[in-house]
């Protein structure tokens, strides 16, 4: 328990420290989102210089960061001066669109990346095993945003999927095609996501099943007749799990910004666009909201991977012990 | 290679291995592959109750034949005759009714018990595929317990909680619940210290005379097997080069490899005299 205490402390710090590191680059950064309106010769700069003391920007950092940090209590982070409004409801409406396309390709990943590691590891250097190493390497060798690129070129190219023109959040359809019509939209996003995070994630796991079955607990458990599948799931994958729990951790913290790019190349209504707007028209606390929302499952995904690991690993929980 | 081996009729003879190789295959599908003998012709044959110790530098290949005995690997040729059948070739399934009479002791007692168990449930994993119920497997781990001088309490403690040699007690403790008739040591001894190996020899000498059990001794180091084996058979380069009884192995080496081990356990006996007559 006092573990536990003691990581979140760690948490609340380091969410902090990111804010404050936030406000540090943002104040920065040449620009502002008031620049374009002074090249517009209709507004005089007292016009200017009223809206910015209206938003507060001409206030010093240290009064802005405090004003933020009482509009993060109340639970607005601040206020989008390009959507007029409180940030933390338009995060909230753009993030869970994008949870919805992380978890799925999460779940896939996970469920694709486990079997087929544990599978390839058992074949060992046989030809599927090789096929995949040097598949794998080139896959993560290469940029995201450039898979993601290649194949939606390709499934434009031959027209892979049927159009979808349905509003996402299903009115005025029936379940069943307000379901097929999400399935649509989500396949090529979370295909790629899938492609690119599964590259990573067998290797890790078929690397760390490699390891278990060569330790000598599981020989021995072999040497007494135990059936393959009783060693695979009593012995090789609890003892796997470890490493795949840790980076089971950085996927949950990854739900909110490992998605960014490929919505910006599909076109997913999710939070990579809107961030990508905010930066580019320098509407800060926008992107200081987007930047705080991912630290914050950033820090949460460790916390449950930390917890998990706990469960997990009697090793773990022993150092926790002795660390007290 | 010299094939002198005292020999006994085959029904004295608990195990004999006759004409065993095995080897593998270095480099991968795309790169040139070199095949390399890890044990090549090994004869030897052990008597019931009785304790032969294969020795030889790192590499020499008895770990390969340990694998091999305990049929953890399968021999590339040769036969493993145990209590008069030929285990060398027989598929999984067939090897079920094989396992509980061979049961191995791995060099690291760490790592050879899964550190997620509990004592109890290490050392009654075997019994649970032999469809035991709860409370035979209890009783038969308890029994374990007090047979390797551990208190039978601490089968509900974590196997973490054991020390380097008590863990050793409880890999043999696990090995005897299946009443195993052949018991390879790994190199059991190493890793730890001088007390606990005297220790765990003694206990695995009267545990040998109570079960009437059978070892096959893998070791680099003589001069500690020479206090527990019959016989010797001296390994290098994947083959026996030297076998024979302990004593004439022991004062009368014929082989170089041999020569050298046995120097080398003078060596780092008379190291740890000096020692110790320097701490006094």
């Amino acid at each position: 328990m006092r573990y536990l205490g003691r990581t979140l402390l760690h948490a609340i710090l380091l969410l902090a420290g990111v804010s404050i590191l936030c406000f540090l680059f943002t104040e920065m950064a040449p620009g502002s989102f008031f620049d374009e309106l002074r090249l517009n010769p209709q507004v005089s700069p007292e016009t200017i210089s009223a809206l910015r003391s209206r938003y507060g920007l001409d206030q010093p950092l240290i009064v802005r960061y405090g004003r933020w940090v009482r509009s993060a209590a109340r639970a607005d982070f601040g206020y989008s001066i390009a959507y007029n409004a409180p940030v933390a409801p338009l995060l909230w409406g753009r993030a869970k669109n994008t949870l919805l396309l992380t978890t799925t390709g999460m779940l896939l990943t996970w469920l694709i990346s486990v079997s087929l590691g544990v599978w390839l590891a058992a074949r060992r250097g046989r030809m599927l095993d090789q096929a995949f190493r040097i598949a794998s390497s080139f896959v993560i060798s290469i940029p995201e945003v450039v898979i993601a690129v290649a194949l939606l070129a390709i499934v434009v190219r031959w027209r892979l999927l049927p159009m979808s023109a349905g509003p996402l959040n299903g009115e005025g359809i029936s379940f069943w095609n307000h379901l097929r019509d999400l399935a649509i939209r989500m396949l090529l996003p979370v295909t790629i996501l899938v492609f690119v995070e599964s590259a990573i994630i067998v290797r890790h796991v078929r690397a760390s099943v490699l390891e278990v079955l060569g330790t000598p607990f599981v020989q021995a458990a072999h040497s007494f007749g135990i059936s393959r599948a009783r060693v695979l799931f009593r012995f090789v994958l609890p003892a796997a799990a470890s490493p795949a729990i840790a980076l089971f951790g950085f996927s949950l913290a990854g739900l909110v910004s490992g998605s960014l790019l490929i919505e910006v190349v599909c076109g997913w209504p999710g939070l990579g666009p809107l961030i990508l707007e905010a930066t580019l028209s320098r509407d800060f606390y926008l992107v200081i909201g987007g930047i705080m929302l991912s630290a914050l499952f950033m820090v949460g995904g460790n916390l449950i991977a930390d917890v998990m690991l706990l469960a997990a690993d009697p090793r773990i929980r022993t150092g926790a012990l002795d660390a007290r | 290679m010299a094939n002198s081996f005292p020999t006994t009729e085959l029904n004295h003879a608990y195990v004999r291995v006759q004409g065993l190789s095995k080897g593998y295959v270095c480099g991968g599908r795309w790169c040139r592959r070199v095949p390399t003998a890890a044990a090549s012709e090994i004869d030897f044959e052990i008597c019931a109750g009785k304790t032969l110790a294969l020795v030889g530098a790192s590499g020499s290949g008895k770990s390969t034949v340990a694998r091999c005995v305990t049929r953890l690997e399968r021999p590339d040729a040769g036969q493993i005759w145990l209590d008069g059948q030929d285990i060398a070739q027989l598929r999984r399934r067939d090897l079920v009714s094989v396992r509980p009479k061979i049961q191995m002791i791995f060099q690291d007692a760490v790592t050879s018990i899964n550190p997620r168990f509990s004592a109890a449930e290490a050392i009654e994993e075997p019994l649970r595929i032999q469809g035991k119920s709860r409370s035979e497997r209890r009783s038969i781990a308890e029994a374990a317990m007090q047979e390797v001088a551990l208190p039978p309490a601490g089968l509900d403690r974590s196997v973490m909680e054991f020390s380097g040699g008590q863990r050793q007690r409880l890999a043999i403790a696990r090995a005897l619940t299946t009443r195993p008739k052949l018991l390879v040591l790994d190199e059991a001894f190493s890793g730890l210290d001088l007390s606990t190996q005297a220790q765990i020899a003694n206990l695995l000498l009267d545990l040998q005379a109570a079960h009437a059990l059978t070892y096959l001794l893998i070791s680099h180091d003589l001069a500690l097997v020479s206090n527990m084996a019959d016989t010797v058979a001296v390994m290098a380069y994947g083959r026996i080069v030297e076998h024979g009884g302990t004593q004439q192995i022991v004062t009368d080496p014929k082989h170089e490899e041999t020569r050298k081990l046995l120097s080398s356990a003078k060596a780092a006996q008379s190291q740890l005299a000096r020692r110790a007559g320097a701490s006094a």
